[in-house]
């Protein structure tokens, strides 16, 4: 790190502001929260994964003692949620998939409540499913929307730069798969969990985990049909989110319905089962993807097609080819492009959001094919990759101005401790039941916001007391990541003060200014950029007030651990809080507080999918080294080796904390992770037979921050809260092939599947 | 989870009692590691649940060099990875059991809990079958019988206590000189799972050559109980083993097994594994004999 | 019907009035109002909702709260002693261990059991103490660093 006693707070292993809290059983979550008069709602489940609802009878529900009220669809208003509008909180005539809302109730206790579903009696009239997207794109299909002709979702991407026909032509090598990606989960540990409290006058509060508050806020509003005004949106301590907190879905809604209808505040949390059964997962995938290179390594073209399994209703699933597009265009240099896509209805479970939301899926398919392009070549796999590196300025051929980029660094640092030059291509020359292999993979992803609503702004306002203690009022959330304690940093450095005389408070719509929400890894950029320029005005307004208390021009003084100093003259020195009390208790005092909104100069991208979307763009490289048994198929990952260019590392342990937590997220996505699902319905909605990883799953892990210092981002940083994830199971991926000699094309790579890949490519 | 009443029986006379009178509507809670997820999961909903964490005498390990180890059936298996006895004696013991769920339910599972869940996949039951141990148990009129526990298992989740018994202590005789014995579990996670395939197997040799002169195969996770598989044990006893032996052993064991498909493992890859695991463990365990006083 | 259980959390005599089916987790956060222990899967696969119990680490969601009649219960809101956090506790703060947080508890009560057990613990027993512990947003790197850091400072 290269700070060299230059900053106070900046790059230092500052514990998260809240672990104390944590560690003492302090925070509250949702799921903690006891109103008074609060009862305990439940959510009945759709029996069939397509069907005509017939008739829903409450009545023998309604009539059990602790039974306050149980609500159906003419409970709800008529509106319907998902920016496609196709999904009702409760589902009124039709039924489309296992997850389907059909009724709710609250009750004084969750055995009541859970007893009250079992009374509620649903008449169904099942009409035939359809689980695969292609068979759902076939004429004779099942119709699951009626508005959508040929279960087609009206979202459609297509991308094009240059002429892919003709570089096929010029192409030396050209190499062609199919990709599938399946469901996973986000498993967050806290099950989903909110509170609904209305008060006498049509105000509503309400408790929720939400990634968007504000974004909530409004859309909530629309849902319930009241004004946004209504509404006030309280954060409490979220047990994991990692984006399945990010759209507003039915059983918020549906709280806030039982708690309007019952009279008293209503809490509903999920199971663990209903966690893994009934909330969105990763986008799953299937891409047809060509590629094609010189014989120098020069890439040429690349042709991808994705068809997405949308589910029975869509959420941002539908759109994560938005961001999977960005490596396709962008990951390395490639001089044509086209990218199109098919979105399905099924009458599966809809997708949501899932970090890297589209990137991990976009990187396994770019640099697993990068693999097999080096191999076709006869070039090594590195080389490939250097040759045709992004540099810092270049655009991409979706308009992405890259200011810094360490890519370069990230390679070659990973590929060194990789010990690369004597490790790769020896699988061949293996002979025992252990084959060992490595392999590598980078990404790029957006660093500095990124511009996919209207505003990427954040607003923040700083005050600081008589005692020189600074509030920090941020729209930004913590979900977890330590953004807060960055926060709090950066305000603490930009004022000459240290991080513990800083509070954040960032969980109340009622008070905190707009932030559009926590995704993208934007937080600490832009969240961090509104707080510095927050406090640099308290700086000004400080520096002024001193110049006159101390005589000296604004222009001499700094301010150093709490002190504002002459530079000239440092025996002229004061401290900050005796600076603030002065100019308080004075005739025609003043108090310090000031705000300020950061909205990054970004573009949003045209019909064409072009426009610099991000102030600047994170990259980097992971590599792992894996031992495969041949024998049972168990793939070991021995160790990673991870190089990330994070700009700055404001908080080196934070950053750590994230990219091996993203880690042993792309671990369990690479090796463990499968959604089993059958004609719809999820065999393994536990922990026990959905394969998280464990402690003893997890490789050791080396990390290098590569610092390039990009002057867009608070104190140089970049976003980087996703990145630890994004490039984990294509590194892990290209070892696997490197120790086996051949390429499998689906994810995980469970036992049996690579134990069944062996044996096929014995024959 | 349904209601139900709780009992708490001071004796084994009261709980044999309960269990009697309640038959069919009663569940024996010891650990509860297995029946309170069963109940939260609405796989079964007693009316009765008769808790026997209360009796005393259940909860003993002891060994004599002749009788061998005595296992009360309310040992958690912590007790036993943490018991010097068992470290000194039966070591192989402490190792299945850190094999086991985790050290939070390892304080709670009990060993007699563990054999009369009956599950296919039980991780102490093909150990213990390979080691030829005998379960104790008590019935309603005080009259105690023993049963090899390789007869103890009945079918997947059923095992043979008749209405009112409960299984109170399990036997294992001395492990003699010149034997190796192993467990091998193979899962996906390295942790927290249940045994995709479970292999034990143990080897005695000859005193004064080495050649084998008793083998115990067991097979667990593959068949509606574990499955001890003559077949092998016939392969290996009587000879001096050779790594044909071995293979040929555990390719037998792999036709006999009766795996099924399940969210855990396919069926065909069960067979695969009985196959690799059982030669592997078959290896290590005529090298731990070899090396064994 | 509703039984009378006596509880001993955290050195504090409760008595409370509670069903056969009542588990000890639920017990512990409605009607104690302790709700330091988080509840994460109900079935003892998660290990969030930890405690320690007349001196084992448990899931408290696999005790019947008829069960726990007379044990004494330490939770998370326990072990922190007259303004000073315990070793554990410290070194997950310190140690960049927390971030979310939910699976935390359960973690600190774990390795406070498992550190306690096994007197000289290996590599792997740093390891081992958490087997039974999920946690989705650290990679457990940190909270096994902060376990050994304790560890080896006793």
């Amino acid at each position: 790190m290269s700070n060299k006693g230059k900053y106070t707070n900046i790059g230092k292993r500052i514990p998260k502001l809240d672990a104390v809290d944590k560690a003492t059983g302090k925070a509250v979550y949702p799921q903690d929260i006891k109103l008074s008069g609060m009862l305990y709602g439940k959510i009945l489940w759709s029996e069939y994964p397509h069907a005509e609802i017939l008739e829903i009878d409450t009545s023998e529900a309604e009539k059990l003692s602790g039974v306050k009220t149980v609500i159906t669809a003419r409970d709800m208003p008529p509106t319907k949620l998902g920016f496609a509008q196709d999904n009702p909180p409760l589902k009124g005539d039709k039924v489309r998939s296992l997850r389907d809302e059909v009724a709710a109730v609250a009750a004084v206790d969750e055995d009541t409540a859970a007893r009250a579903l079992e009374l509620i009696k649903v008449k169904y009239k099942p009409l035939p499913p359809v689980f695969d997207p292609e068979e759902a794109m076939e004429d004779d299909a099942p119709q699951i929307h009626a508005e959508a002709k040929g279960n087609r979702n009206k979202l459609h991407y297509a991308f094009e730069y240059g002429e892919v026909d003709a570089a096929k032509a010029e192409s030396d090598v050209v190499v062609k798969h199919r990709f599938k990606l399946g469901w996973v989960k986000h498993c967050c540990l806290a099950p989903y969990s909110c509170v609904a409290a209305w008060d006498g006058a049509g105000k509503l509060t309400m408790y929720s985990p939400t990634q968007v508050p504000f974004l909530y806020q409004r859309d909530l509003a629309d849902i319930l049909q009241i004004l946004p005004s209504k509404i006030r949106v309280i954060q409490p301590k979220i047990g994991g989110a990692f984006g399945s907190k990010l759209d507003l879905y039915p059983n918020e809604v549906i709280c806030a319905v039982l708690a309007k209808k019952a009279g008293h505040p209503v809490k509903l949390t999920y199971t663990r089962q209903e966690e893994f059964k009934c909330t969105p997962s990763r986008q799953p995938v299937i891409v047809d993807v060509e590629m094609g290179a010189k014989k120098d390594g020069t890439l040429i073209f690349r042709d991808a097609f994705v068809i997405l399994d949308n589910g029975a209703y869509t959420s941002w699933g539908a759109t994560i080819p938005y961001v999977l597009m960005n490596s396709i265009t962008s990951l390395y240099r490639c001089k044509n492009i086209r990218f199109n896509t098919a979105t399905i209805y099924t009458n599966n479970a809809y997708s949501g959001a899932m970090r890297g939301y589209g990137n991990p899926q976009g990187t396994f398919i770019v640099e697993r094919m990068m693999d097999i392009l080096a191999e076709k070549i006869g070039m090594d796999a590195l080389e490939l990759r250097l040759k045709n590196c992004n540099q810092p300025g270049e655009v991409t051929p979706q308009g992405f101005q890259v200011t810094t980029c360490g890519l370069r660094e990230c390679l070659e640092t990973v590929a060194k401790r990789l010990d690369w030059v004597h490790k790769r291509n020896k699988g061949k020359n293996q002979t025992g039941t252990i084959r060992r292999g490595v392999g590598l993979a980078s990404f790029i992803h957006v660093g500095g916001g990124a511009r996919v609503y209207r505003s990427d702004g954040c607003g923040a306002v700083v005050k600081m007391d008589d005692f020189g203690h600074v509030t920090l009022i941020t729209g930004a959330t913590d979900i977890g990541t330590g953004s807060e304690t960055a926060l709090a940093q950066i305000t603490a450095e930009e004022l000459g003060i240290r991080t513990e005389d800083v509070t954040v408070v960032n969980d109340d719509t009622a008070i905190k200014p707009w932030d559009v929400g926590i995704h993208a890894s934007r937080t600490t950029f832009i969240a961090g950029n509104a707080a510095r320029k927050a406090a640099a005005k308290i700086k000004a307004n400080i520096l002024k007030v001193a110049s006159d208390l101390l005589d000296e021009p604004e222009s001499d003084l700094e301010i150093n651990d709490r002190r504002i100093f002459s530079k000239a003259n440092p025996e002229k020195n004061m401290d900050i809080d005796k600076i603030i009390r002065r100019a308080h208790f004075r005739e025609d005092g003043q108090t310090f507080t000031a705000e300020a909104f950061y909205d990054p100069p970004t573009q949003m991208q045209d019909k064409e999918y072009r426009g610099n979307i991000s102030v600047s763009y994170g990259f980097g490289t992971q590599g792992a080294e894996v031992e495969v048994d041949t024998e049972t198929g168990q793939v070991r990952v021995l160790k990673m080796v991870i190089a990330h260019d994070v700009g700055r590392a404001l908080n080196p342990m934070l950053i750590e904390g994230q990219l091996e937590g993203g880690v042993s997220m792309g671990i369990g996505y690479a090796l463990l992770e499968k959604l089993v699902v059958e004609k719809g319905e999820v065999k393994n909605p536990n922990f026990l037979d959905y394969k998280m990883p464990t402690v003893k799953d997890m490789p050791p892990i080396e990390i290098v921050l590569v610092e390039t210092n990009d002057s867009a981002g608070p104190f140089g940083e970049k976003g980087c809260g996703e990145a630890g994830t994004i490039p984990t199971a294509a590194a892990i991926g290209n070892a696997v092939a490197d120790a086996l000699g051949f390429h499998m094309f689906e994810l995980p790579m469970q036992p049996e599947l690579v134990l069944n890949a062996i044996k096929a490519h014995k024959k | 989870m349904s209601d139900f009443e709780y009992h708490s029986p001071g004796t084994l006379e009261e709980a044999c009692g309960l269990l009697k009178k309640y038959d069919g509507k009663a569940q024996v809670l010891a650990g509860g590691t297995d029946l309170i997820p069963d109940m939260y999961y609405r796989e079964v909903a007693p009316e009765h649940v008769v808790s026997i964490k209360r009796i005393p005498g259940l909860n003993h390990i002891t060994y004599d060099e002749s009788k061998g180890l005595t296992l009360g059936a309310l040992v958690t298996f912590n007790k036993i990875i943490y018991s010097e006895i068992i470290k000194e004696n039966f070591s192989i013991l402490k190792e299945v059991s850190t094999r086991i769920a985790s050290h939070q339910i390892r304080n709670l599972a009990t060993v007699g809990g563990n054999l009369c869940n009956a599950a296919p996949s039980a991780d102490s039951v093909p150990i213990l079958i390979a080691l030829d141990s005998t379960v104790t148990i008590i019935g309603p009129g005080r009259e105690e019988r023993t049963l090899p526990l390789e007869q103890f298992f009945t079918g997947p989740g059923t095992n043979a206590l008749a209405p009112g018994e409960i299984l109170t202590e399990i036997r294992i005789p001395p492990i003699k000189p010149r034997t190796g014995i192993v467990y091998f579990k193979h899962t996906t996670r390295k942790t927290l799972e249940i045994a995709v395939v479970g292999v034990a197997s143990l080897i005695q040799l000859e005193e004064k050559a080495d050649k084998c002169c008793m083998a115990r195969v067991v097979i667990g996770a593959c068949a509606p109980t574990p499955l001890r598989i003559h077949k092998a044990e016939e392969m290996l006893a009587g000879k001096k083993i050779r790594k044909k032996d071995i293979e040929a052993a555990a390719e037998a064991a792999s036709k006999v097994v009766e795996p099924i498909s399940d969210v855990r493992g396919g069926d065909l890859y069960r067979r695969e594994m009985v196959r690799v695991q059982g030669s592997r463990a078959l290896k290590e365990t005529l090298s731990r004999a070899l090396s064994h006083k | 019907m509703k039984n009378q259980i006596k509880l001993r959390v955290n050195g504090l005599d409760y008595e409370v009035y509670v069903k056969s089916n009542a588990i000890l987790v639920d017990v512990l956060r409605d009607e104690l109002g302790l709700t330091g222990t988080n509840k994460g899967c109900g079935t003892g696969e998660c290990g969030a909702c930890t405690i320690i119990m007349n001196g084992n680490a448990v899931n408290s969601c696999l005790v019947l709260a008829t069960d726990a009649d007379g044990a004494e219960i330490i939770t998370i809101e326990g072990l922190a002693r007259d303004g000073k956090l315990d070793a554990l506790q410290q070194a997950f703060v310190d140690e960049g261990a927390v971030q979310c947080g939910f699976c935390i508890p359960g973690m600190i009560l774990v390795a406070k059991d498992f550190l306690n057990k096994t007197p000289h613990p290996t590599e792997e027993d740093f390891q081992t103490a958490i087997s039974g512990n999920l946690c989705r947003c650290t990679g457990y790197v940190k909270i096994v660093k902060a376990i050994k850091k304790v560890s080896e400072s006793e």
